[in-house]
């Protein structure tokens, strides 16, 4: 048999356990350790999981930063938006006594940070193993 | 000559900062430097809602600066890739 198929047969068959675990750190972001940086991180450790092994690319770094580009302007504006509710920049939209507007609030900045970490790490990696098959 | 000299210098200044941290120490344990950890223990769950202190510091008190840490990210993948352009007509 092929030397490779071990390698191969097991990064695909841990390839979806990763990915889960990198969400799980991101969304526990506010009661356990972790947050958005560290599950982005782990996130894009599972993506070069295959890339490594099988060579399959499954995205290419101009939909990726064109991803990005949006993915910041959310994170500004969903910064931005408590000007609507209190006038104060940098404080949730419905910033109340209500605890679960806080954690929502929370929640969706650590999902934003955590996909736009994900991306910048995946294309960072991906130009400099696109460069060296040139 | 310079030799021992530049050795002496910095035997010096390593002992220097060796007596300045010593006389640090017993500060440590002063009323005073425990003014922000009490503020963030008590306050962190009240103002954010966050049961890690460190959520609550990076996304509420001080979310400004993770504001630039993603800009930063997101500048070095596209400064990377220009750098890494050959052969083409235009820039």
């Amino acid at each position: 048999m092929n030397e490779n198929a071990l390698l191969k047969i097991i990064s695909r068959m841990i390839f979806p356990f990763v990915l889960l675990f990198g969400l799980y750190i991101i969304f526990n972001g506010d009661l356990s350790p972790g947050g958005g940086f560290q599950g982005g991180v782990v996130m894009a450790s599972s993506y070069f999981l295959l890339y490594f092994i099988n060579d399959i690319n499954m995205l290419s770094v101009k939909q990726i930063l064109r991803i990005e580009k949006v993915l910041f302007l959310l994170l500004v504006l969903f910064s931005f938006a408590g000007v609507l509710t209190h006038g104060i920049p940098f404080r949730g939209m419905f910033f109340s006594e209500i605890l679960i507007f806080k954690q929502i609030n929370l929640m969706v900045l650590n999902i934003i940070i955590g996909i736009k970490v994900t991306l910048g790490i995946v294309g960072i990696i991906s130009i400099f193993l696109e460069e060296g098959e040139l | 000559m310079k030799d021992w000299m530049s050795r002496l210098g910095i035997i010096l200044v390593l002992a220097g900062v060796g007596y300045m941290f010593i006389t640090m120490l017993p500060s440590l344990t002063a009323g005073y430097r425990f003014m922000t950890y009490n503020y963030f223990t008590q306050m962190t769950f009240l103002e954010a809602g966050a049961e890690n202190y460190v959520t609550g510091i990076y996304l509420e008190y001080r979310l400004f600066d993770s504001l630039f840490e993603a800009a930063i990210l997101f500048v070095v993948a596209a400064g990377i890739l220009f750098m890494s352009r050959k052969d083409e007509e235009r820039l």
